[in-house]
């Protein structure tokens, strides 16, 4: 009842600031695509169904959200990582759902499982070929969501220096792809026999792909909300510290039990889940 | 360069129409360029549109299978690359997809920040089209860039198509130049080459002297004026020449004329300058005359030279040419190279050469006729001293004949022991010398009476040997060098008196003793000394010359030497008539007389007479004895009376009857009343009424065998001369000595 009283209160205030000829207002975000394949779309779709407000999102990568957010273009942003020293500080970081790492590989890949020193000899270019992993005598194909204009690394990239690499950086072997955004690294490795990737399980998990287990562990809601799986991270929302009235209405929403609710609805690990 | 009028125009045409067409196909091939560019920029943007479109939903999703659905859209052939950004121009696909890095052009970059309008550019043979991929995130909502859209179209088709169309172009213009030039060449070679060829063969005839045709006018522009007027001059210029060759023939005659004229002639000619008399040419009469070659007188001037005999002559003769161009027969005095002096007649006068005042000098060398001048003056002087003599000597014998006639009838008529005879004889011998002065004075005067016959003039000199030495005296050694077979028709007496005279001048030269060379020889005397003299003819001669070892005559006292009276001995000495009778008796030869003496060496006389050929008898008059005391009868007439009255008595004395007759007419009478008796007619030759000749003729008609004496105070030449007395006519001269006349009467009578 209070939710519907609440949803009124806010159709009402949104119809209210409906001025005849004039366009309701339009909440526009982009960036992480693990955040908006693994709930982000569905969230706004189910907040412009209960809220009657509109909220139009894209990926893009976390670097493209923080960029378009710095330059007004969006009014908020997804980011699969935490702040780092440089961003923005009127830029607020607020954490809405859990991911973690997966290593992904081609459907017709026989390798099911990794070890996490493997996965490092990948990285650092020790490991290049498949049958190094008993697998067929292939090349791998590294693709790396790695935007080359723009400030900082992408969220999986960030991740997997500070969780697998002990801090380096994935080092750039001849068979290492950049692409844009990790959106895009995962329909590449859906696309490539000889493809290996990381990525995050929220938006991994919808694709037409494997998942690899890691040390045995397949990562799936339940290990990584145990903790079993390994590699498990936060996914953000990101607002100017001064947010507009409806961005606020949004974030609290998504913040809000029913928006938590929502979220680990999806298949998405919600700060719910984990507490 | 040589070109043709037709290739330099053929050339003019052809960068003409080559300058049009390349401004035409740049015009055409940049419009063509421009349109081919804007349909490939229209293409371009609407492709890049529709591919931003398609691509919206793809990117707005991350979904790479909707973005390559989208790129799919704008395959095509000039497509040559596709690509799909996110905001931060990150690729998301690229389309051939190794292209995927490939950076898009900062322009765009720049542009899109501030616009979402399309935009495009050129590159090097493509063109890059980007369009923002818009999104609306509600329907009402404005739309955002979600991302970009490269759209890259190759230019090499529209490159290919221009450049098709830039070759059709080049081909067509080429084409169409070569048309027009061939069909202008035609036209031109028509109407202007073709005329013009004609021409010019024309005019080069006409310049090679090969006369002119009239070129045909075929039209009625500037071509057929050009011809005309060609036609015209030429015919002009064939008129002109003939008249320019016509003068300039007068023109070369007139200076070959000169040029001979001034080389070759008679007349002394030079040409100098003004003010130095530097010698610019002179002729070979010049060089002749003053004894140079040429290049010893061109260059240099007459001061260098030392023409002038008075160099202040010059400055005169200069002085008076700035008031009159010329100056006509200037006698003037120049020096030869041999400094012997030259008497010219000098004419100048002021010509142009060359833009330079020089003169022009005329001149003649009247050195001979000064010299030929002089000695006929003298000639005449003898001549006039000669008649005057001749003259006094007439009168002053008829005096003498009666001083010595009634001397000696009184004498004859005086008894042996007379104390008075004494003084007659004085008067006597004096009247003798008086008679004898007379005779020089007529020898000297040619008056003498002169028989002339061949003789040996070698003889004559050895005769006269003996009688030389005595009068040369001891101190004199004399030298003979005779030569030849010397004959001549000559008076001996007179011919020894020359010798004598010469001789004994020769002697007076002499007072300390010397030499005296007599020698003879034979000389030809040609024109040129005859002339000299204005008498006589140039031939064979015998000279005699008389050269002695003496004091030498004075240069000054030369020309006075043969003139009566004139004698440099002391008073009483000499008579001053000894040469002056040589040079009588000389000239009374046909025969010449020179000079030669240099003071201190000695003085030579030669005396020139005409030879004959040798071998005629030499005359030897016959002696006739007086045969004693005369019975003949004597008819004498005499206009004189006393001379009549002496002639008459002598010859009464002599035992002669006389009848007298006191003139011509009065002769005539008395002989025919006693023409019996009449045995020979003593006749003056000049008488009142009738002379001597013509009684005798009067006389002769009445008695053919009467003998005849004639008498005058006149020389035989003189008489000769008037005809009066023919040759072989019996003559005796006055003064008469009373001996000499019954000599002659007595041989006259034997006769």
């Amino acid at each position: 009842m209070r939710t519907l009283i609440s949803t009124l209160i806010i159709l009402f205030s949104l119809a209210a600031l409906n001025i005849p000829g004039a366009y309701p207002e339009t909440l526009v975000g982009s960036g992480c695509s693990v955040s908006n394949t693994g709930y982000l779309t569905e969230l706004a779709k189910d907040y412009e169904r209960l809220s009657g407000a509109k909220v139009f999102v894209r990926g893009g990568g976390s670097v493209v959200g923080l960029e378009d957010l710095k330059s007004g273009k969006v009014d908020f942003a997804a980011s699969c990582r935490r702040s780092l020293p440089g961003d923005p500080a009127d830029i607020e970081f607020i954490q809405v759902a859990w991911d973690a790492l997966v290593f992904i590989v081609h459907k017709s890949n026989p390798l099911d499982n990794i070890t996490i020193s493997d996965a490092r000899a990948i990285y650092t270019g020790k490991i290049t070929n498949w049958k190094q992993l008993k697998g067929s005598d292939a090349e791998i194909d590294i693709f790396i969501s790695r935007p080359h204009t723009g400030h900082g690394l992408s969220g999986v990239e960030t991740s997997i220096t500070e969780m697998l690499l002990e801090g380096t950086k994935p080092s750039a072997t001849p068979n290492t792809k950049l692409l844009a955004s990790t959106g895009i690294v995962e329909q590449m490795v859906e696309k490539t026999v000889t493809g290996f990737a990381t990525a995050g399980f929220s938006s991994a998990r919808k694709r037409d792909l494997k998942m690899l287990k890691v040390a045995g562990i397949y990562p799936d809601k339940q290990n990584i909300i145990s903790g079993k799986y390994p590699f498990k991270r936060p996914l953000f929302l990101l607002a100017p510290k001064d947010p507009k009235p409806e961005l606020k209405k949004f974030i609290d929403f998504a913040l809000s039990k029913q928006g938590q609710e929502l979220i680990s609805s999806y298949g998405v690990v919600s700060l719910l889940d984990v507490k | 360069m040589n070109l043709s009028l037709k290739t330099k125009l053929s050339i003019w045409i052809a960068i003409i129409i080559i300058l049009i067409g390349a401004v035409r196909t740049y015009y055409f091939i940049s419009e063509t360029h421009r349109g081919i560019e804007k349909k490939l920029v229209a293409r371009g943007e609407t492709l890049g549109h529709s591919l931003a479109r398609a691509a919206e939903e793809g990117l707005a999703s991350e979904n790479l299978d909707l973005i390559k659905k989208a790129e799919y859209i704008v395959h095509g052939e000039d497509v040559i690359f596709v690509q799909v950004y996110s905001t931060i121009w990150d690729a998301i696909d690229a389309y051939p997809l190794e292209r995927l890095r490939d950076s898009p052009l900062p322009e765009a970059i720049s542009h899109f920040k501030y616009s979402n309008h399309s935009f495009y550019k050129k590159t090097n043979d493509a063109y890059d089209f980007y369009n923002a991929i818009l999104s609306k995130p509600a329907e009402d909502s404005p739309e955002i860039s979600i991302g970009f859209v490269r759209l890259t179209v190759s230019s090499s088709a529209m490159h290919e198509e221009i450049k098709k169309t830039l070759v059709g172009n080049i081909v067509s213009s080429v084409i169409s130049t070569v048309i027009i030039l061939i069909a202008l060449n035609i036209l031109i070679n028509r109407l202007v080459i073709g005329p013009l060829s004609i021409l010019r063969r024309s005019i080069k005839a006409f310049k090679s002297g090969g006369g002119h045709d009239i070129v045909p006018v075929h039209s009625n522009d500037e071509i057929g004026g050009l011809i005309s007027s060609f036609n015209r001059m030429a015919e002009t210029i064939t008129k002109d020449a003939v008249e320019l060759s016509k003068s300039e023939n007068v023109l070369r005659l007139s200076e070959e004329k000169f040029s001979k004229a001034f080389r070759s002639g008679p007349t002394l000619m030079a040409m100098s300058t003004i003010e130095e008399g530097r010698f610019i040419d002179v002729n070979d009469a010049f060089l002749h005359t003053f004894g140079y070659e040429k290049d010893e007188v061109i260059g240099r001037t007459s001061a260098e030279l030392g023409i002038w005999a008075d160099p202040e002559e010059r400055r005169k003769i200069l002085d008076r040419l700035g008031k009159s161009e010329m100056i006509k027969n200037e006698e003037i005095v120049f020096c030869k190279k041999t400094r012997e002096e030259l008497t010219m007649l000098w004419s100048v006068e002021v010509i142009d050469i060359e833009g330079r005042q020089c003169i022009l000098a005329v001149a003649q060398d009247i050195t001979e006729r000064k010299k030929l001048e002089a000695r006929l003056l003298q000639a005449q002087k003898m001549e006039s001293i000669g008649q005057l003599a001749g003259g006094i000597a007439h009168d002053f014998n008829n005096i003498l004949t009666a001083i010595i006639g009634y001397a000696y009838i009184v004498k004859t008529k005086m008894a042996e022991d007379d104390p008075s005879k004494d003084n007659l004889d004085q008067i006597l011998n004096s009247s003798n010398r008086a008679a004898n002065l007379v005779r020089s004075l007529l020898a000297f005067s040619r008056q003498q009476i002169s028989n002339p016959v061949p003789v040996n003039i070698n003889e004559i000199i050895k005769d006269l040997v003996k009688m030389l030495l005595r009068v040369l005296g001891e101190n004199i050694e004399l030298t003979l060098a005779l030569s030849g077979d010397l004959t001549v028709m000559a008076d001996r007496v007179q011919i020894d008196q020359v010798i004598i005279n010469l001789c004994t001048n020769a002697r007076d030269s002499m007072p300390d003793g010397g030499t005296l060379t007599i020698r003879t020889g034979h000389a030809r005397l040609e024109k040129e000394f005859t002339n000299l003299y204005g008498y006589g003819k140039p031939g064979e001669y015998a000279f005699i010359s008389v050269s002695d070892t003496g004091t030498g005559i004075d240069e000054k006292l030369k020309d006075k030497i043969f003139e009566p009276f004139f004698t440099t001995k002391e008073v009483g000495k000499g008579t001053g008539l000894g040469l002056s009778i040589v040079y009588g008796i000389i000239k009374q030869h046909n025969g010449y007389i020179t000079c030669f003496s240099e003071a201190g060496e000695g003085t030579t006389f030669t005396s020139y007479l005409p030879m004959i050929k040798p071998g005629i008898e030499e005359n030897n008059p016959e002696e006739f004895p007086d045969t004693g005391r005369a019975t003949e009868t004597v008819l004498l007439a005499e206009d004189e009376e006393d001379v009549r009255k002496l002639t008459s008595q002598v010859l009464s004395g002599a035992g002669y009857r006389v009848i007298e007759a006191v003139d011509g007419e009065d002769a005539v009478d008395k002989f025919i009343s006693n023409r019996d008796k009449v045995d020979i007619l003593l006749l003056d030759m000049i008488m009142p009424k009738m002379n001597g000749q013509d009684v005798y003729i009067k006389a002769k008609e009445l008695k053919p065998d009467i003998k005849a004496l004639f008498v005058s105070g006149y020389p035989a030449d003189f008489i000769r001369k008037k005809n009066i007395i023919q040759d072989g006519t019996n003559y005796i001269s006055k003064p008469l000595p009373p001996g000499e006349l019954l000599k002659k009467i007595r041989e006259t009578l034997g006769k």
